[in-house]
Parts: structure tokens; C-alpha cells; sequence
């Protein structure tokens, strides 16, 4: 077995870690404060090659594996703000990749690799969280053009100009995926909810009334869009379980940080027995969680499903890092639980992971019924 | 026009101190397992101001060289995934042990080698020994003017125009090419590689000559051939001390502690 990582992947993880450094980090508390992500940040993401990891050399990528990009994830994360999700390229083209056509890719990809655009992509309503039949938004073909009604909840960059990825009932417990440019006619958006964490993110209800679209841009096959929505919530849950890893890690290191300068009449509070016990089931438990998720994108990469091993390697880390994260913070003392410690921002961040893409209930279920395989 | 840049691989400045360890037997640097080496600072600085130079004009040509063992590919992919167009490390077991004269007689056999180019581009010193010896050398035995600590670098009309930092303030100098320049830090960031960079480095070969290969005089290379001996190496120790300075009031108190300050040298 060879857990070594290639020179290449180490050199991608080496350049997100100097981006975090160089771009992300120092403005993490901006961000927070203004809930805004600075307008530059995309197109210094693109010019470094960020938007178009896995995205084929023909659009402008770097055609490089899943793994690759796990790794390039971890490390943009690790200042933990919401500019990691700016890096939705990626799903696009693995998106694309799964099912798109040539002319989808010409139209759509290098843009969106370029950070002219940035796509999002919705299945989420106010009745379906889990449950893909309570779908209600609907597509219709008239004429050669699908007619789209219906409003979609917690769609991500949603208002942003970009290709927008909308699952549609096209038929009596039927989905369809297809592909929608967004801030078109007929298409509106609620401002961002309001989030706990990841202030800056741009997470808005969109409502699509008589939005209509060319037949093209529909996405594989008509009533497709559960298979196509099972094979990218593999990678999906595969890049959430990394920005646990991410999140875990970065509580961790302030933790101690934290620790080595805490002094008390008996020295640092991280010469203490019981402190360092905690260290060590926190260090544990996130080694642990990045390992399942590199040896379960490893997989992907590879072209296996991995619909239940990414669940539970997203249950794992998930759970890790809320773990972790609320340790870290108890490690603070009072001080943790103000704001002039980083720590409690990190924390609220550590918590997403575990509802998007699935809750930790639904990874359970799909985990146990491999296990049980009835 | 070629740009040769050279660049050295040195332990990572910014490790905590803690991991800092000499051999005070051996006279050498003790590498920490784990952590790999980087480009020296001001090595990444003068790449920086030869891509700018090459963003100024279409026929530049960028090659990288490097004096360096085993992880000596790590710094030429490095450099190569910033823009670099090609990288060239000079090993051979008897270049171990060169001073500065002899790294530069090396660098100097390579650049021959190397043949037709306008400008030869170094850090101020290496980030590690700081002795800032190499380019100036180098210049000489290359029998080419040199500029040292600049903070900025054009080549323009077969000219080379620099300018050099100052105590206090900078000049601005121009030499005829081919010249070799060392760039100091005040250049600025140097930037990030791209994801397309590290394809293209991935995809590069990467040439490897030896002291055979370069037709070195086994008599000006090597720790044989060195000039300058190392007498000593250690990290040194530092005491901490401290005194409560008191007095009757403040007055006092701060006469006393003009006193301490007296006695102890530091005004
Ligand atoms: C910041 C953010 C960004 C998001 N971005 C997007 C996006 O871009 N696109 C998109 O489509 N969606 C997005 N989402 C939505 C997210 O994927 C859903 O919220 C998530 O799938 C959960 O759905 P729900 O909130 O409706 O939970 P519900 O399904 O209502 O679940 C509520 C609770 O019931 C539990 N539960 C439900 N069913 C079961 C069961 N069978 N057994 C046991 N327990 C169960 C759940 O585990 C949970 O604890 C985003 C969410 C957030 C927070």
C-alpha cells in the first residue's frame, strides 16, 4: 500500500495552502464582520488554477484527479470562511463531466474555470431537505424550450450570475436536471439567509416563474436527475467530510496555541496531563477522519461509487469535528466563548458540514443499509 | 534573451526555533525530518523580477539553475510551476563541501555552458548563511558587471536598468548586457505558482550536469579547494536576566535605570 502523494499533488497542496496564507487568512475576520466576501477573491482564485482543478485541459482546467482537489479543499479551508465554496467550478465540471454534452461543456465551462461566473446548484425546497419525492418546481418542454416554475430554498450563490444546476419534476415521480443561467427573465432571488456561521456565504431562496431554457440544456436524460444527483452527492459528501478534516484541524492548532500560552501558577496549561490527553483524542480523531476521506476520494478517483463509503466517511469527519471544535473551545475557558478569539468562529463553522449534503441521520441510514444489505 | 536565475535550496526560515539543531562536531546544519526545504526567499524574489521582465518581453527565456543534491528537483519544479521555462541542477559528489568561490566557479562553468544569455539574476545572499558572496563572485569569474540589492530590474535596447537599494533611498544604474544582478527584497512578494504551472512542471525534463559535464578543475571545487574555513558552529545561548529597578519615586527609579542601562552598555 502507498499512502504517498504524488509531487504534483503535493505541489496543489502546497499552492492552496500558500493562497489561505497569502488571501484568505487575513481577511477571515473582515469577512465575518462585513458578511461579504471580498469582490476580488474569485478572480484570484481563478488566477492561480483553483476554479478548474478537475475541469478537462480542453476548458481551460488542469484535468487533475478528485484527490487532488480534496487536497487543494483541506487547505483553502483551513482559515474556515465561506470562500471555499467560490470554488463551485469544480462540482460544475464533475458535473458536467458525469453528464454533460460537448455543447454544454463549450458553453458553460470556461467561464466558469475563468471566474467570469459562478454556478450553483439546487435540489433543495422548503419540503424536500431529505426527502427527493417532495420535489414540487417543474420543467416543461413547449416548443423545443423547457418551461420552469416552482422556488428552490437554501440554493447557494444563487443570486450570483452563473449556470445554476435545477432539479425539476418532469413527470409523476420524476426529477430532470437541467441547466439554468441564472438572473434571466423570470428568475428572482431572495436576499441571503441569515447564517450562524460562514457569514459571507450567499445562501438565497430562488423563485423561477415561467423560466424558460432551450431544450439543450437539459442534463443526461429526461427524468434522469435522481441518478445524476446520487452520482455527484458522492463527491459532494466526499468535499464536505474534507472541510470537517479542515475545520477539526484548524481547532485543534488553536487549541494549542492557546494552550502553550495559558499560563497558571503551575506553568503553560498544555504541560497538563489532562489537557494533553484532550490534544491527543483530538489529533486521533481528525488524522483518522482526513484518512478516510483521502482513501474514499482515492476511490472516487478511481471510478468507484462510493455512495456509502463517502457517507460515512462525511458522518465520521462531521462528527469529529463538531467534537473537536467544542473542545477547543472549552480549552479556551471564558475566552473562547468571546469573539476575540478565533476559536468560536471556527466552531460555528465546524457545524455546516454536518447538515449540508445530507444530514448526519441520512448518512447513517445509507451506511446502515450497506452494512445490513437487505 | 536569455534570463538565467540562480536559486538555492535552504532549510525553511520560518521553523520554529525549537527544531533549529546543529552538529557542532560535523560543523553542519541538522536537517528536521519532515519538513522540506524551500527556495531561499530572495532566490523566489529574483525569479519574481525575471518573470516581470519576461511579462515585458515576448522573447525572453527563463532557465533556472541550481547547485543542490537529492531534493534539488523539489526547487527547479518549484520555480519552473511559477513560470520558469527550464531548469538545469549541477550534482556531483565533488562539488561537496564548495565555499562561495567554489559554488560560484560551478555556477559560472554552467552559465559557459549554458552559452548565449543577457542577464544572470541572483537573491542578495541565501536566506541561511546570509554571506550574500555568490553573485558578486560569480560576476567575476564571468568576467560580466554586476549591480547588487536591487528592488527593481528592466532590460530594455540591450541595457540593463536597475535600482539599487540604498541606506537611504535607492540610484538607478544601467549596465550594458550580458550583467548579473542580485535582487533584494524590497522587489516585493514573489508571486504564487499556478495549478497550470505545476502541469507544465510535472511535464518538464529537468537537466542534470555534472563536474565532468561542465569540465570543472577538480582543483577550484569541493571542500579541498575551499578558501574560507568554518571554525565553529553553534547555536548560540541566550541568557535572560531580570532586575526590578526601584527608588524612592519615580525620579529616582529612573535615574537607576539610566545607571543600569550605563553600566551594561546599552546607551
Ligand atoms: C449553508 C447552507 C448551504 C446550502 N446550500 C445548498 C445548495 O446550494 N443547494 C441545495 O440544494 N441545498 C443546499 N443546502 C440545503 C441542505 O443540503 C439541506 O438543508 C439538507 O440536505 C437538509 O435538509 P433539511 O434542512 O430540509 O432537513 P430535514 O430533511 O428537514 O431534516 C430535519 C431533521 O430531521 C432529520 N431527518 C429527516 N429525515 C430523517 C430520517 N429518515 N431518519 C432520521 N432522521 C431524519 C434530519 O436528520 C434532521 O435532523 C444548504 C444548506 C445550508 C445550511
Amino acid at each position: 500500500m502507498d499512502f504517498d502523494l504524488t509531487d504534483e499533488q503535493q505541489m496543489f497542496q502546497k499552492l492552496a495552502r500558500d493562497f489561505a496564507d497569502r488571501e484568505i487568512e487575513p481577511v477571515a475576520e473582515q469577512i465575518e464582520l462585513e458578511d461579504r466576501i471580498p469582490e476580488d477573491m474569485l478572480a484570484k482564485m481563478a488566477r492561480v488554477g483553483l476554479l478548474g482543478v478537475t475541469a478537462p485541459e480542453d476548458y481551460g482546467g488542469l484535468q487533475m484527479g478528485f484527490l487532488t482537489l480534496v487536497l487543494v479543499l483541506e487547505q483553502i479551508h483551513y482559515p474556515c470562511t465561506p470562500c471555499t465554496w467560490l470554488l463551485a467550478g469544480n462540482e460544475l465540471a464533475e458535473v458536467l463531466e458525469a453528464a454533460g454534452t460537448r455543447e454544454q461543456k463549450d458553453e458553460f465551462l470556461p467561464d466558469v474555470v475563468e471566474g467570469k461566473s459562478l454556478p450553483g446548484g439546487v435540489f433543495t425546497e422548503a419540503a424536500t431537505g431529505s426527502y427527493e419525492d417532495m420535489i414540487t418546481t417543474t420543467a416543461k418542454l413547449e416548443n423545443g424550450r423547457w418551461i420552469l416554475n416552482g422556488t428552490k430554498r437554501f440554493h447557494t450563490f444563487g443570486n450570483v450570475d452563473g449556470p445554476a444546476i435545477i432539479f425539476a419534476r418532469t413527470g409523476e415521480k420524476k426529477t430532470s436536471a437541467i441547466i439554468v443561467p441564472k438572473n434571466i427573465e423570470g428568475y428572482t432571488s431572495s436576499k441571503p439567509w441569515g447564517l450562524m456561521g460562514l457569514r459571507g456565504l450567499e445562501t438565497v431562496d430562488t423563485f423561477i416563474r415561467n423560466v424558460s431554457v432551450p431544450e439543450g440544456y437539459l442534463l443526461g436524460e429526461k427524468d434522469g436527475g435522481l441518478d445524476i444527483l446520487f452520482k455527484v452527492t458522492a463527491g459532494g459528501r466526499l468535499r464536505q467530510a474534507i472541510l470537517s478534516v479542515a475545520c477539526g484541524q484548524r481547532a485543534l492548532d488553536e487549541a494549542v496555541s492557546y494552550a502553550r500560552e495559558r499560563t497558571t501558577s503551575r506553568g503553560p496549561i498544555s504541560k497538563m496531563q489532562g489537557i494533553r490527553w484532550q490534544f491527543a483524542e483530538m489529533a486521533s480523531r481528525i488524522e483518522a477522519s482526513r484518512w478516510l476521506t483521502y482513501r474514499m476520494s482515492f476511490l472516487r478517483e478511481q471510478g468507484k461509487a462510493v455512495r456509502s463509503e463517502s457517507a460515512m466517511a462525511k458522518l465520521f469527519a462531521g462528527q469529529a469535528a463538531e467534537w473537536v471544535a467544542s473542545e477547543a473551545l472549552k480549552i479556551h475557558g471564558a475566552y473562547g466563548y468571546t469573539t476575540e478569539y478565533k476559536i468560536e468562529r471556527v466552531h460555528r463553522a465546524a457545524l455546516a458540514q454536518e447538515l449540508i449534503e445530507g444530514t448526519n441521520e441520512i448518512q447513517k441510514s445509507i451506511v446502515g443499509a450497506a452494512v445490513v444489505q437487505d | 534573451m536569455n534570463i538565467i536565475v540562480c536559486i538555492k535550496q535552504i532549510l525553511d526560515p520560518e521553523i520554529p526555533p525549537a527544531k533549529f539543531k546543529v552538529d557542532t562536531v560535523a560543523k553542519k546544519v541538522v536537517c528536521p525530518e519532515g519538513i522540506p526545504l524551500v527556495v531561499s526567499p530572495y532566490d523566489e524574489q529574483a525569479v519574481e523580477a525575471a518573470l516581470r521582465i519576461k511579462e515585458s518581453r515576448s522573447d525572453a527565456k527563463l532557465t533556472a539553475l541550481t547547485l543542490g543534491g537529492a531534493g534539488a528537483k523539489d526547487a527547479i519544479k518549484h520555480v519552473l510551476s511559477m513560470g520558469v521555462d527550464e531548469g538545469i541542477i549541477v550534482n556531483d559528489d565533488a562539488f561537496e563541501g564548495s565555499d562561495a568561490f567554489g559554488t560560484a566557479y560551478i555556477l559560472s562553468k554552467a552559465i559557459e555552458k549554458l552559452g548565449d544569455y543577457g542577464l544572470v539574476l541572483c537573491g542578495r545572499q541565501a536566506a541561511d548563511w546570509d554571506a550574500g558572496q555568490v553573485g558578486p563572485v560569480l560576476a567575476e569569474y564571468l568576467g560580466i558587471p554586476v549591480v547588487t540589492v536591487a528592488k527593481e530590474v528592466a532590460a530594455v535596447d540591450g541595457k540593463v536598468t536597475v535600482k539599487q537599494v540604498l541606506a537611504d533611498g535607492y540610484r538607478v544604474l544601467h549596465m550594458a548586457m550580458p550583467a548579473l544582478v542580485t535582487v533584494s527584497s524590497e522587489i516585493g512578494q514573489a508571486r504564487l505558482p499556478s495549478g497550470k504551472g505545476i502541469v507544465m512542471a510535472a511535464r518538464k525534463q529537468v537537466t542534470v550536469w555534472s563536474s565532468q559535464d561542465l569540465g570543472c578543475d577538480p582543483g577550484r571545487i569541493g571542500s579541498g579547494a575551499a578558501r574560507a574555513e568554518l571554525a565553529e558552529l553553534f547555536v548560540p545561548s541566550q541568557d535572560r536576566k531580570s532586575e526590578i529597578i526601584t527608588g524612592k519615586d519615580v525620579a529616582e527609579a529612573a535615574g537607576n535605570l539610566a545607571g543600569v542601562l550605563r553600566r551594561e552598555g546599552a546607551i
